[in-house]
């Protein structure tokens, strides 16, 4: 990791939490990140072009509304309704402290735009709040899209907000366009997978393929129960269910397809997306990795094919540390992803698969503060992503060298054959 | 503005208010390695290496200035501690290593140091250890700086200096006091001993090892409260120091030889090329400068000087010097000097935090020097000769701040290294600060390399050149993107879209 250099570092006023990063992808593909802290402070950081070409960091401070005085916010989560518009839903949930000392008011605030326009304004978006108010402390808060069929036609795709909470529960809530409100959903309706559980869920990835057919869902709980679900999104059916104990605090499910283009035409060109994903996904294998806190993070491999049988922990090199996030990318464009994990000793580990002695600890880059979340978006908007990390007392931004890079492009040019000559066979 | 975060760091416990001057960076042992001296005004003094402190000296007066210099002029370094009081102290380290044991009748202060000694079984917590002379003989390694001299001068230092200051070679002292007074000293051997002597005198407690004195050469009074003193040397290579005056504006004194006094009047035209600066030519071998910044010439504003800028000469530079002249004036084709207020205005460039420390420091490593500013709440502010600019954030208040090269383990080159005494009994030192370049740059593929993909596509490479040059920002930025990604799966890529 020698070839991050310290880009950029901006202070957050209060503590995060695994929770309290977001990136906002314009529709224009430029990037801002939302970051939020403990005692009401949203911040949005983006890069601006300067006219030499220096980029120049800004960091804004957001003041949304209905957060109250006294207020603590517990999870934070981003989506754009819109593949072709700035049309940004934000989902806050905040902790509300009363007077009297037992009792706690918990909401989800809802952000978003009166209409859609043309230029993206999160001061706009910050004004414009629904309430829900739950009954539970919130957990988790992630979107994924909720797909309409009907008789094998996809009706439509709209985004929905998933919840997790103390109650043992997962909530769903949807968007009831006509009312203007959010509304929350009955699971089993559309989301069969979230059943009550032993205890609250920390951490839920989804992850559709076969052309939003099929839905693998994983999630963990509080207690260490780790559920991977495959989910017929047609019929509305669990196909199957796996599931497994560890016996700690869990902070994080990732599930990861092994093949890294189909993720990737995903994110660059809607258009295409489809059409090539269908093809694509069938080979693909689907990994599962799980970050335990305290014990070592395992992964398991082709779980659609094997559950949860055919696993691997990952090395680690002190057993003190609390290992809180991960991100899985190729940071160093070999082709294969590598694992990276953040962890309170103020690391971020470095896992790379080797063919021969499987997943090794290759690198570990200290950070100033303990690691709450780490990001590979391009953040920069040149093409090459960063890493942002989300640290107990800031947000960093490790750039890749200019250089290497350079010198990774040249070489990947040179040695690619001829695509002329391809074309005929 | 960009803002780093730093890693490397170094926490040494320290208590009571150090001053301004009163920290240095500097081998004062004369081993190759850089140390960390840090004095308080409770009269210790003490002494970093690696990460441990080595030395404690104590039962002095309030420290005021601390300085690593070759004062004795026999191509070693010692220290010399200021006090407010006036005393004026040397230590040096012995050339041939003393046994420990002796230390111990030493006066001046180094009583402790007999109990302090540290093994060099890193544990790296300090240990201590009772005298033991047959152990102690063998750490070779273990210097303890020996008072070697000891002086009255007069009292209320504030700055000071160590440099060859009228070019004739030798090292000088200069102080800068409270009481607006400049005033610099030669060491004057006593030629009846060799100071070599030092090692066989050690266990001589009463009597100073160091024979000789400080002579008075100069005695300068200025204006104003003198903001800090600087050695600053024009393109011909004169010497002459800068004192800071409130303002923004600063006192130079040329003490050179009669010679280059009577040609210092000729010189005078050259470096008041500015238009903004006027000089208020003296006669002799001190001119008032002050710059053309209105907002720096508030007089009750104390200001900082640093003079002799390292920079690489190219014509790069030359022009930019020239467009800059009016914050921080270079004297054509010679070293730049840099002025700040301690409203926090350097070089031009206004923050929002009370300054209170200037210094230099090549952080980037490319051989010109850049200017590392530290406010008393922690921000530091990294400035370079075109005025691009990095910020750190120390977040605690800071009494005394210091830049420089420092030695973490003694087989390893020095580094950089920022040192920042806070107010909660600690010694701060950031090192090897990681911090390549000050502007942070989008990548921009070379269009040659682009141009690249397409003539194995089949394009001629004018074809080629074209299409990449015709390319949107957006398109480019995909490209390049899509480059990234392994050669097998780029090749279908480009085979559907491209």
């Amino acid at each position: 990791m020698d070839h991050f250099k310290d880009a950029h570092y901006f202070y957050i006023p209060s503590q995060g939490n695994i929770y309290t990063m977001t990136e906002l992808k314009l529709a224009n593909g430029s990037m801002k990140l939302l970051v939020a802290s403990l005692k009401r402070e949203i911040s949005c950081f983006e890069y601006q072009e300067s006219p030499t070409g220096s980029l120049v960091p800004t960091t804004k401070e957001i003041s949304f509304t209905y957060i109250p005085n006294g207020a603590e916010i517990i999870s934070l989560d981003a989506f754009n309704k819109s593949s072709v518009a700035n049309e940004f839903v934000v989902g806050i949930t905040i902790i509300k402290n009363s007077n009297e000392s037992d009792s706690l008011e918990t909401y989800l605030n809802i952000y978003s735009e009166w209409e859609e326009s043309e230029d993206f304004n999160i001061e706009n978006i910050a004004q414009n709040c629904l309430n829900v108010e739950l009954n539970f402390i919130p957990y988790k808060l992630l979107h994924t899209v909720l797909v309409g069929w009907q008789d094998d036609e996809c009706l439509n795709k709209e985004f929905v907000f998933i919840l997790s909470g103390s109650d043992h529960q997962v909530h769903i809530y949807r968007e009831h366009t006509s009312e203007h409100v959010y509304k929350e959903i009955d699971n089993k309706d559309y989301f069969p997978e979230f059943t009550k559980t032993p205890s609250p869920v920390i951490w839920i990835d989804i992850y559709y393929s076969q052309d939003y057919t099929e839905r693998i869902t994983s999630f963990a709980c509080e207690c260490g129960y780790v559920k991977l679900l495959k989910v017929d999104t047609k019929k509305n059916q669990v196909v199957y269910n796996f599931s497994t104990r560890f016996g700690n605090y869990i902070s994080r499910v990732q599930i990861f397809p092994e093949d890294e283009v189909s993720h990737l035409f995903k994110t660059d060109d809607s258009e295409h997306a489809t059409k090539r994903e269908s093809k694509k996904d069938s080979p693909n294998k689907i990994n599962l990795v799980v970050i335990n806190t305290i014990l070592p993070a395992v992964i398991f491999r082709n779980v659609l094919e094997f559950g949860l049988t055919h696993y691997s922990t990952l090395p680690r090199h002190d057993s003190t540390s609390i290992m809180t996030c991960c991100e899985i990318a190729d940071i160093d464009f070999d082709g294969e992803k590598e694992i990276l994990i953040g962890n309170s000793a103020q690391e971020i580990m470095l896992l790379k698969h080797d063919t021969q002695k499987g997943w090794c600890l290759e690198d570990v880059k200290k950070i100033a503060a303990p690691v709450l979340g780490i990001k590979y978006i391009d953040i920069s908007g040149d093409g090459v992503r960063e890493l942002v990390i989300l640290g107990m007392k800031g947000v960093h931004v490790l750039q890749h060298d200019s250089s290497h890079i350079r010198q990774v492009l040249q070489t990947k040019i040179q040695s690619l054959p001829n695509i002329s000559q391809l074309k005929i066979y | 503005m960009r803002a780093i975060s730093l890693v490397k760091r170094i926490e040494f416990e320290f208590s009571g208010n150090v001053v301004r001057n009163a920290l240095t960076l500097g081998d004062v042992d004369n081993d190759g390695c850089n140390e960390l001296i840090v004095g308080n005004q409770n009269g210790e003094v003490a002494i970093f290496k690696g990460e441990e402190r080595i030395q404690t000296i104590s039962k002095l007066s309030f420290v005021s200035c601390v300085a690593v210099g070759d004062i004795f002029n026999e191509n070693r370094n010692s220290l010399v501690v200021v006090t407010a009081d006036g005393w004026c102290f040397v230590y040096a380290a012995p050339e041939v290593p003393v046994d420990s044991a002796d230390v111990i009748e030493v006066d001046e202060g180094i009583e402790q140091t007999d109990g302090q000694i540290q093994s060099t079984s890193a544990s790296g917590s300090v240990e201590t250890l009772v005298s033991d002379t047959s152990k102690q003989a063998k750490k070779d390694d273990k210097f303890q700086l020996l008072c070697v001299h000891k002086q009255r001068i007069p009292a209320n230092a504030k700055n000071i200096l160590l440099g060859d200051v009228d070019g004739d070679g030798m090292i000088e002292m200069v102080l800068g006091l409270t009481d607006r007074v400049v005033r610099s000293y030669r060491w004057i051997n006593n030629s009846n001993k060799s100071t070599a002597d030092i090692a066989m005198d050690a266990d001589l407690s009463f009597e100073y090892k160091a024979l000789g004195k400080f002579t008075a050469l100069n005695k300068w009074e200025c204006a104003n409260q003198i903001g800090s003193i600087t050695l600053h040397h024009s393109f011909d290579g004169k010497a002459s120091l800068l004192i800071a005056q409130p303002g923004g504006t600063f006192m130079r004194i040329r003490c050179s030889t009669e010679e280059s006094i009577n040609l210092s009047g000729v010189e005078n035209s050259a470096p008041s090329n500015s238009s903004g600066s006027q000089g208020e030519t003296i006669p002799g071998s001190v001119d008032y400068q002050f710059l053309g910044i209105s907002r720096m010439r508030n007089q009750n504003i104390s200001t900082e000087i640093l003079g002799d800028l390292k920079c690489s000469l190219n014509d790069s530079y030359a022009s930019t010097s020239t467009q800059k002249s009016d914050s921080s004036k270079s004297a054509v084709k010679g070293r730049p000097y840099a002025v700040a207020t301690l409203d926090g205005t350097i070089m031009a460039i206004a923050v929002d935090h009370q300054i209170f420390a200037l210094t230099k420091l090549d952080v980037t490593g490319n051989g010109c020097d850049d200017i590392v500013v530290c406010s008393w709440d922690g921000q530091t502010y990294i400035l370079d000769q075109e005025k691009n600019s990095v910020r750190f954030h120390l977040d605690q208040p800071v009494q005394g701040f210091a830049s420089g090269y420092y030695n973490v383990k003694p087989d390893k080159p020095a580094v950089t290294c920022l040192v920042y005494v806070t107010f909660k009994n600690t010694v701060i030192l950031y090192y090897d600060i990681a911090l390549k370049e000050f502007i942070c740059k989008n990548f921009e593929p070379d269009p040659e390399l682009l141009s690249e993909l397409f003539v194995r596509d089949g394009k001629t490479p004018q074809e080629a050149m074209e299409i990449v040059t015709g390319m949107d920002k957006k398109t480019k930025k995909r490209t390049c993107r899509i480059s990234l990604i392994p050669c097998k799966t780029l090749r279908q890529f480009i085979q559907i879209f491209i």
